[in-house]
């Protein structure tokens, strides 16, 4: 089924959009898409230390 | 399909002298792709401006090769590809297939940037991807050739997600129907087109050429060791670098919409061993009109600045894999749909680029002022009076570089994102319109580059007339209120001027002025009439260091060449120049500078 830009989700890691193969981690009570094994890392080691979460976007905090 | 997740210890298994011939076998392949394209294109775009990029990926999906084109697509095409790749699935292509996509939201650069990629087969396995981006003139919309003050994607133009274009060596006609019939120039885009797949078919005949002579185990082996060779040297470039979180930030001008307000690009670079997050949280909210970037436009920006920490070594899927990037959706440098964003491919960028080498100057030791970072794109269309054809044209010209801790900034060079090159005159007039009534250098007060122990480089200045009886004319540019900045003590560079002046007027004026527009430097569609002249003038870049330690030898040359008046020597450079007959004044010039 063909979908819109807008229905796909962006990495919660570094932001990209993800078209296919999103892979779902679970941190706590948040469920977040990444693009990447290394995302996952990414997010474990810098963001979510840094941010508490995705990194700070005015539109959008979380992604999913 | 690599995770990406890297493996700096592997060892290298192909023999070194094979593995370089190999590797020069698929760089030549990427720039045999780009001169077939240059001869079979239609629009001076291609064959005069080489606003194109030609690569090669593995069968894994992961750049093998990659030559001297387009930072800013290529950059991007990293991603365009890997995202095609796994949206499409390997497992629903067939030989002789071609996938098109320009959805710039699905990672890729902007709407004009069409990318073509073909699996190539052998034996019944996909062995390598062959692609290009390349920047289609015109792609419909709101706009002839697409650059102004779009607010939204619809606005722009005609977007693909990624599909057959091609299905087992014939063309899908209904593709190609759809697009000839969104465009204002389809026979150019006809020909572009197949030109584009046309170095494709080149590109997978040199393959499997390759695969056949050494073999496919070998040729399997050799694409990952080429990409691990390129990893270590980047991981040792980057390891070299103090670990430490640097930061630093520029702005872009209005977007066209909202008059004065200035966007922010943000980044912080955090260094850890051999590796390098850049971290864009806190740039501006993505703005109302087109100068926003794309996630592929940021990651590309990052890499070009980046590819110059690197130095020379070979560019390909292994020199990403040290770097990260963090660019919240909704910001200005990771647009969301359906935010337009045209224009920050092209004139944002450069300024990412230089926000990134001014954090990592702190890094390096090396450090470098803002370049002008802006193309001064017009974009222009009509129906040409002597062909009674339709056309459409994007213009665009080289600025000055920032002066860095070592030399002035070079004159007249595209941004360090682009590496396309201007329209020749004679291509310029002859294909279109136009009278080119002045070329130079922008030696106007209000562009000249900042002063500096290495001062900025030279932009460009440029009058064009207009021969037909109307033309319509768009303007995408920026550094017309801010300035390219200076750093360790030098000055900022100049500013951007378009300006218009109606036939037998003597006064030139803005598009506020003249038009009411909300920008002086971005505008859509506004008339032009026969003997109407666009000015367009490029700014210097910024100045590196204090101007008073400045060679006094290369401050009298400039004097020479008329860059800077004797007076301007003694008051900017505190170097003294005898006006009878332009000689250096060494005890002068030391009294000015406090030296005995």
């Amino acid at each position: 089924m063909f979908r819109e830009v807008s229905e796909m989700p962006r990495c919660g890691a570094c932001g990209i959009l993800v078209p296919a193969q999103e892979r779902r981690i679970e941190r706590g009570e948040r469920e977040l898409v990444v693009c990447s094994a290394r995302c996952e890392v990414l997010y474990d080691d810098y963001v979510e230390p840094r941010y508490g979460g995705p990194a700070p976007g005015p539109l959008t905090s979380e992604n999913d | 399909m690599s995770d990406g997740v890297p493996t700096p210890g592997a060892q290298i298994e192909t023999d070194p002298f094979q593995l370089e011939i190999m590797r020069s076998h698929l760089v030549t392949t990427c720039r045999e792709m780009g001169i077939a394209m240059m001869r079979t294109s239609y629009s001076p775009i291609f064959n005069e401006g080489l606003d194109f990029s030609c690569v090669v990926f593995d069968g894994s999906g992961e750049m093998v090769a990659q030559a001297d084109f387009c930072p800013a697509m290529i950059g991007a095409i990293v991603h365009v590809v890997e995202w095609t790749i796994k949206e499409v699935g390997p497992e629903n292509m067939e030989p002789g297939d071609v996938i098109l996509h320009n959805d710039p939201y699905r990672n890729g650069c902007h709407l004009p940037e069409f990318m073509v990629l073909k699996p190539c087969f052998v034996d019944g396995e996909i062995v390598a991807y062959t692609a290009n981006i390349a920047h289609m003139v015109d792609i419909g919309g709101m706009v002839p050739a697409a650059f102004g003050d779009t607010r939204n994607i619809f606005q722009e133009g005609i977007r693909f997600p990624p599909v057959k274009i091609y299905r087992q060596d014939r063309e899908v006609e209904d593709i190609f129907k759809v697009i000839i019939s969104n465009v204002r120039t389809p026979d150019y885009a006809y020909g572009d087109l197949k030109a584009m797949i046309g170095s494709l078919y080149l590109a997978e005949r040199r393959i499997v050429e390759l695969v056949e002579r050494y073999g496919l185990p070998a040729y399997t082996q050799a694409c990952e060791d080429i990409k691990d060779v390129s990893e270590r040297l980047a991981r040792a470039a980057i390891a070299r670098l103090p670990d430490g979180e640097y930061e630093f930030s520029g702005a872009i001008e209005d977007d066209g919409v909202v008059a004065g307000e200035e966007w922010e690009i943000k980044v912080r670079m955090v260094v850890d061993g051999d590796e390098v997050i850049a971290d864009y949280t806190g740039s501006s909210p993505q703005s109302g009109g087109s100068a926003n970037q794309t996630w592929g436009v940021t990651a590309s920006a990052t890499y070009a600045a980046m590819f110059n920490i690197y130095g020379a070594i070979p560019f390909n899927h292994g020199c990403y894999r040290p770097i990260s990037i963090i660019a919240p959706p909704g910001t200005f440098v990771n647009v969301e749909y359906p935010g337009s964003c045209v224009g920050g491919n092209s004139d944002s960028s450069p300024t990412t680029v230089d926000v990134v080498l001014g954090a990592l100057s702190a890094a390096a030791g090396k450090g470098t002022a803002s370049d002008g970072d802006t193309h001064g794109i017009l974009s222009i269309g009509g129906t040409d009076p002597r062909s009674r054809q339709p056309y459409a044209h994007l213009y665009f010209d080289g600025f000055g570089w920032g002066g860095r801790f070592d030399h002035d900034g070079n004159d007249v060079q595209v941004g360090k994102t682009s590496n396309c090159a201007n329209t020749p005159i004679e291509v310029l007039e002859t294909r279109y319109p136009l009278e080119c009534v002045e070329y130079g250098l922008n030696l106007d007060p209000v562009g000249m580059p900042g002063a500096g122990k290495f001062r900025g480089g030279f932009g460009t200045r440029r009058v064009l007339r207009v021969l037909a009886p109307e033309m319509t004319l768009s303007a995408h540019t920026n550094r017309n209120t801010v300035r390219p900045w200076g750093a360790e003590g030098g000055a900022e560079g100049g500013n951007c001027q378009v300006r218009l002046r109606r036939a037998g007027e003597e006064k030139w004026q803005t598009a506020i002025e003249l038009l009411g527009m909300t920008s002086i430097g971005k505008f859509s569609n506004v008339t032009l009439y026969e003997g109407d002249e666009v000015l367009i003038a490029l700014p210097g870049g910024g100045g590196y260091g204090d101007p008073r330690e400045r060679d006094p030898e290369l401050v009298r040359d400039d004097v020479l060449h008329r860059y800077f008046s004797v007076e301007q020597a003694a008051e900017v450079f505190a170097v003294a120049i005898d006006p009878a007959d332009l000689s250096l004044d060494r005890a002068a010039t030391a009294a000015l500078r406090g030296r005995p």
